[in-house]
């Protein structure tokens, strides 16, 4: 039993929260219909995950018998998952969500459910008595928020072992909500994305079988201590969900690069700009350098993640066409064309909404907005992908961006009037 | 195939050759070095003329190698020299286990071909060859090819391998002893059917070190037809000169427990200096790095002493290789890595430091020196505890009667089945019927149901899961005709970067950098190392690997950065995998021995004097009983047995025990396990409770425990966990490699955890689910010597009641604390962590 904003809240072992005084339970990232969201990308996991997270589900609602529930957003893992969902499991919710007046908060993932379909109400965000319940988390204070999307676990040693759990991260004020879901992974709340919410001491509360255990922030302890140096870039999620889908909570961190899904680069997140470079953000250092060793850039303004990718931006796009035109020297050439091949999915997909930022600047060609507007990334895709082949692939044959194996006549034939045939998966 | 039809299709010009005798150009070369082509050579190459396939198993330095390639070379010799511009098909494939090999025996295959002069090509094909050169090969394939199963998995799985193998004549399978009865070995026994359907012809030619049961691997060689009675033809080379084999009678005193052989390190030291050139074995990967710390530490002369185990870097590794085949170097500290049939040097001495586990592996090992057949190969044992040394003993006597450890025939695995069928795929749309024929033809799959095949194949297209709701996702389709083809090229593509039955624990590559130093551009890499252990290291630790004492730097990527540094007390990684259970022969013979108090006089006084106090303090089982002892300590009832069937056995059992023993209201607190016995500890005393008749001994140990207790146990086990990951890699669910990602082991496991838990929930007998049980009985739980040794000790249990410690247990009891089972992470231990910050909050001092 713990209290914020003078409520009182009951942490379940399953990860569900109880507001008594309310008559109203809370559960946060269900991600139902992740394993088939995965399994249209070509990874058959077990189809079993919605099943299990509504059984679950039905055994706390059972066990509180609540009057009102709130699912706290990611309620599924995609905008298409209701669709997909089984008879039975369809009826399986369809019951729930008409036994109890239900809410769903719009995440992330799937933003506002159709309740004319599922059942219930579907809003952005909601009040609870002194509380505000909302999908992700402000990154202002925020006294008597509850949130979910970061998947909080905690890490403890006792006797040389490491226990990892689920986990409620509390100050006193708010509180992040464990992920519900079958097939959901889990951030460590020691990760830097958790410490912009708690300016102080925090406690985690551990999720063990029938109980949850109370733990001190400080005692917890992260699975790569040495990998995240305190301080490190912050990169918040607003930062990166260009395509209203933070990918980075629940697929990069939480789960990390997921279960080898993505099979063609198009969700997969934020990385250093360089090319064939791995690195992910959050192992930016103090300054928000890339720790990336070709990085070579010096200015670290220029090396901040989402402002080298609206400088890319403006380069490749806006005036990508005069670069080239121009006798530019080598150099110059080459990194464009890195940058290009660095492209994946989600920057293509947030390409306009930079270019409208831009446009206070009024520095740009209108003819080329025009274009831009008209054709969209998808016009860039299908022209360019096979001269990036050519020049870019690391292993030979192989496309950067869609990560398809380009037979060598085609390497060679420059622009191809059959697009690569992965392009169109890329627009998942 | 049987082979009468395969004598009738035999080539014309075979007939012109001496029935007795090889060509003149091979015999005039066999005779130019002074050689006689010995009878097992010659009989091999009669096989192999005819369109045979044999087994041939002969001693190390039997000319194995050179007898498996004979037939190959007359025949190729025989088309003649290659026209210009000429493109002629593959005629030879040659695979071993390890790249090395590959490499070292195409370069011993060109001495014979320059020296006849003969117009042979020879490439190798392994992971390492460039992209260039493999692209090259499959356009104009050389005349003969080293490669691994794995590429030849990978060739299979080409749209072309139809063409590519379609003028294939013999393929030649190098330690099939080592490869059959593993994953690998199940990979390549489906890569072999392929290959029969792609070029029928094909003869098979194993080469084989002395094995129990040879019929296993005459089986392997040929296509099977539901009975035991398709066996290959068998070839024996003489046997070798009985080794020479001697224990260590260390003058210090032997340490009760522990693996280090620190005692020893001296007199390991005088052996080196005596000889010219040493091979140290040891058995994990730690140990080597603390031998070889230790030899420098004495080694005041300087000598030339190497390291070399699968964790360094291939160049590194190559560097060592190359020394010792120069003759450069006086002594190498290795593992397993340098088993099987490299060439390299002249070694006169082989040490095997700590337990040989197995005995086959042990002749294995001491076959490493002199590879001459008539003169003995010497080998020193040295024990590094007392135990060992009766281990050590009943490993020399059965080097010197050669004596083999019998191997468990296992089915062939299903996840490896799972990834053949995708492979086949890749290359070609299939016929359901067509490739479970050819499945079944390959030995270890001889028996597979045609149900169980359906459901690998409905698992490669749509995962197999009872609700069908996957089908419009589906990675195979079929054609309306009924064949199964792709859903889409990328597949083919993700198959072929996954490729492989070898999955790795999650990997760090360590790279050196100056002390202090982030990351400068360069650095060498000098290793790998496991994500666990460096994850248990903060900066600024000290720790020993690759024959430094390093100081851990930080990760970066997929990199730990580590500097030189001194320091005396460095860690030492531990590392998976390296552990082998001591083998069933062994361990019986070692049972024999302690019963046999005739016996003792042989062993070294120390140890004879630890079995006769024993004997006085406790008591001594004899063989196939079970030795249970009991005793009180430090507030804790501590319970020992002696089962003698390998840790990982003991492991489960401890488990299973405790479990029990809960019920039964023992309380009890924990367990460890070691090689040769097993320790409970428990608040209450067993042996009294037993007396007042709440429980008996005999339902303790009765077999049933392998039923509820066991399954109970499973369901939040970690090591199935860790096999359901394996089996879910290689069967294609979860990706290692995916273009594009570099993904670290660490993030796969967690969520194939979380996967493991739904799918044991929904559908416990899904594909998966087997393979992973199949695993696990054979692998981690060694659930196969458990039910042995429990049916073994029925109504022969010896309880002992003590009032201390006895002689035996002491090895055991100090494993506590140091021996962890892993991951086995349970509600109490957060409880308690929970607790002990209350206590810690609340204390009012």
């Amino acid at each position: 039993m713990i209290s914020i904003c003078g409520e009182r809240l009951v942490p379940d072992a399953s990860g569900a929260l109880h507001v008594p005084a309310h008559n109203t339970l809370i559960v946060s990232d269900l991600h139902l219909e992740k394993g088939s969201s995965y399994a249209r990308r070509g990874v058959a996991l077990p189809p079993y995950d919605t099943r299990a997270t509504l059984k679950l589900l039905a055994r706390v609602l059972r066990k509180y018998q609540p009057a009102h529930v709130v699912s706290l957003g990611d309620s599924f893992h995609d905008p298409e998952g209701p669709e997909r969902l089984t008879g039975a499991d369809r009826d399986a919710l369809i019951a729930m969500t008409s036994a109890h007046d239900w809410l769903w908060i719009a995440g992330n993932h799937e933003g506002l459910v159709d309740g004319h379909v599922l059942g219930g109400r579907a809003e952005e965000e909601a009040d609870l008595g002194n509380l505000i319940l909302r999908h992700e988390p402000q990154v202002a204070p925020a006294t008597g928020e509850i949130a979910g999307h970061l998947h909080p676990c905690g890490v403890v040693r006792q006797r040389g072992r490491r226990l990892r759990r689920r986990c409620f991260a509390t100050d006193g004020t708010r509180m992040v909500m464990p992920a519900f879901g079958a097939y959901t992974g889990g951030l460590n709340v020691l990760d830097e994305a958790f410490a912009p919410l708690f300016h102080g001491p925090f406690n985690a509360l551990l999720m063990g079988e029938t109980q949850v255990y109370p733990m001190p922030g400080n005692v917890l302890c992260l699975m790569r201590c040495s990998l995240r140096r305190p301080g490190a870039a912050n990169l918040t999620p607003q930062h990166n969900s260009y395509d209203g889908q933070s990918q980075r909570a629940d697929d990069e961190n939480a789960e990390p690069y997921a279960i080898a899904a993505i099979p063609h680069g198009c969700f997969a997140q934020p990385r250093c700009l360089r090319i064939g470079c791995s690195l992910t953000p959050e192992r930016y250092d103090e300054q928000g350098k890339s720790p990336c060793r070709r990085n070579k850039q010096r200015d670290p303004r220029k090396q901040r993640w989402h402002y080298r990718k609206c400088q890319t931006f403006e380069q490749l796009f806006v005036f990508g066409k005069e670069h080239r035109q121009r006798p530019a020297d080598a150099a110059k050439k080459r990194q464009d064309h890195r940058a290009i091949g660095n492209l994946v999915g989600e920057d293509r997909l947030c390409f306009r909404a930079r270019i409208e930022e831009k446009d206070d600047d009024g520095r740009r060609d209108k003819r080329d907005d025009a274009r831009i507007a008209k054709k969209g990334c998808g016009a860039w895709r299908i022209s360019r992908i096979p001269r990036i082949c050519r020049r870019l692939g690391s292993s030979p044959g192989l496309c950067l961006i869609c990560h398809f194996e380009v037979p060598s006549h085609r390497v060679f034939a420059g622009i191809t009037p059959r697009r690569c045939s992965t392009a169109m998966s890329c627009s998942i | 195939m049987t082979s009468a039809p395969k004598t009738k299709q035999a080539p014309q010009r075979r007939t012109k050759l001496p029935q007795t005798a090889l060509p003149d150009a091979f015999a005039a070369w066999f005779a130019s070095r002074g050689w006689e082509a010995r009878a097992h050579q010659i009989e091999l190459a009669k096989a192999g003329l005819a369109g045979k396939s044999a087994l041939l198993i002969a001693p190390t330095g039997g000319g194995k190698t050179l007898a498996g390639f004979l037939p190959s070379l007359v025949e190729i010799a025989d088309q003649g020299p290659r026209k210009p511009g000429q493109v002629r098909k593959l005629h030879t494939l040659y695979i071993s286990p390890l790249k090395a090999l590959a490499v070292d025996v195409a370069r011993n295959l060109e001495m014979p071909i320059d020296e006849m002069g003969l117009d042979i090509r020879v490439e190798t094909r392994t992971g390492d060859t460039p992209q260039n050169r493999r692209q090259r090969q499959r356009r104009d394939p050389p005349d003969i090819l080293m490669t691994t199963p794995e590429q030849l998995a990978l060739l299979l799985s080409y749209a072309d391998s139809d063409r590519f193998f379609s003028g294939l004549k013999a393929v030649v399978l190098d330690e099939l002893h080592a490869l059959a009865p593993s994953k690998r070995g199940d990979l390549l026994s489906l890569g072999l059917a392929q290959l029969r359907r792609l070029s029928p012809k094909v003869r098979f030619t194993g080469l084989s070190a002395t094995v129990e049961n040879p019929d296993r691997l005459r089986r392997y060689l040929v296509p099977q037809d539901g009975t035991d009675e398709a066996l290959s033809e068998l070839v024996m080379g003489a046997g070798g000169t009985a080794p020479d084999v001697s224990i260590l009678s260390s003058k210090e005193r032997i340490p009760w427990s522990g693996h280090s052989a620190r005692h020893a390190m001296e007199e390991v030291y005088e052996a080196i200096c005596a000889n010219k050139l040493v091979l140290v074995f040891v058995n994990t990967r730690s140990q080597a790095e603390f031998v070889f710390q230790s030899l420098w530490h004495l080694n005041e002369d300087t000598l030339p002493i190497a390291l070399h185990h699968g964790s360094l870097a291939t160049d590194k590794r190559r560097k060592v290789e190359a020394a010792m085949a120069k003759g450069e170097l006086r002594a190498v500290v290795c593992t397993s890595t340098l088993d099987l049939g490299i060439d390299w040097g002249d070694v006169d001495l082989v040490i095997n430091i700590g337990a040989p586990k197995g005995a086959s592996r042990l002749l294995q090992r001491i076959g490493r020196a002199n590879h001459r057949l008539d003169e003995p190969s010497r080998a020193l044992l040295v024990p590094s505890n007392r135990f060992e040394v009766l281990e050590c003993e009943a490993a020399r006597e059965a080097a010197m009667t050669a004596t083999q450890d019998g191997d468990i025939d296992r089915p062939g695995a299903l996840d490896v089945l799972a990834q053949h069928i995708l492979g086949i795929a890749c290359a070609a749309p299939f016929d359901a019927d067509d490739l479970y024929r050819d499945v079944i033809s390959a030995a270890p799959y001889r028996e597979l149901p045609r149900e169980t095949f359906d459901q690998a194949v409905n698992f490669v297209a749509t995962g197999g899961y009872a609700l069908k709701s996957y089908d419009r996702f589906a990675r195979l389709r079929q054609t309306p005709e009924g064949q199964w083809r792709l859903a889409h090229p990328s597949i083919a593509q993700r198959f072929r970067m996954n490729v492989g039955t070898i999955v790795e624990a999650p990997m760090l590559k360590v790279k050196m950098v100056r002390p202090g130093g982030r990351a400068k551009r360069g650095g060498r890499v000098i290793g790998e190392i496991e994500e666990y252990f460096i994850e248990q290291l903060a900066p600024g630790d000290t720790f020993l690997f690759a024959g430094y004492v390093l100081k851990f730097e930080g990760i970066q990527e997929q990199e730990a950065l580590a500097s030189k540094t001194k320091d005396d007390t460095p860690a030492i990684p531990a590392y998976y995998g390296g552990k082998f259970p001591l083998s069933t022969y062994l361990a019986g013979r070692v049972r024999e021995m302690l019963s046999d108090p005739a016996y003792w006089p042989n062993l070294p006084d120390q140890v004879s004097e630890w079995l006769k106090i024993q004997q006085w303090r406790s008591v001594l089982p004899k063989p196939g009983e079970l030795l249970l002892e009991i005793f009180p300590r430090a507030d804790k009832f501590y319970m020992v047995m002696y089962p003698f069937e390998g840790r990982l056995a003991h492991q489960t059992l401890g488990m299973l025990l405790t479990r029990r023993l809960d019920r039964f209201g023992a309380r009890p607190m924990g367990f460890v396990a070691s090689e040769y016995a097993l320790a409970v500890w428990c608040l209450r005393d067993p042996g009294l409770m037993a007396q007042q008749g709440e429980f008996t001994f005999g339902d303790l140990f009765d077999e049933d425990m392998l039923g509820d207790d066991l399954e109970a146990w499973l369901a939040e086990s970690y090591l199935l966990k860790r096999t359901f990951r394996n089996c879910a890699v290689i069967a294609g669910l979860i990706e290692r490699r995916f273009p594009g990602h570099e993904k670290s082991g660490r993030q796969v496991t967690f969520s194939s955890d979380l996967i493991y838990d739904v799918l044991r929930e929904h559908e416990p007998d899904h594909l998966l689910m087997q393979a992973t049980w199949a695993d696990a009985s054979s692998g981690l739980l060694d659930l196969k010597r458990l039910s042995s040794l429990l049916a073994r000790v029925k109504n022969r249990i010896v309880v002992k009641r003590l009032d201390r410690v006895s002689p035996f247990a002491v090895p055991v009891m100090l494993e506590i604390g140091k021996e962890s089972v892993p991951g086995e992470a349970n509600e109490s231990l957060l409880a308690e962590a929970s607790e002990s910050l209350i206590e810690e909050a609340m204390r009012l001092i």
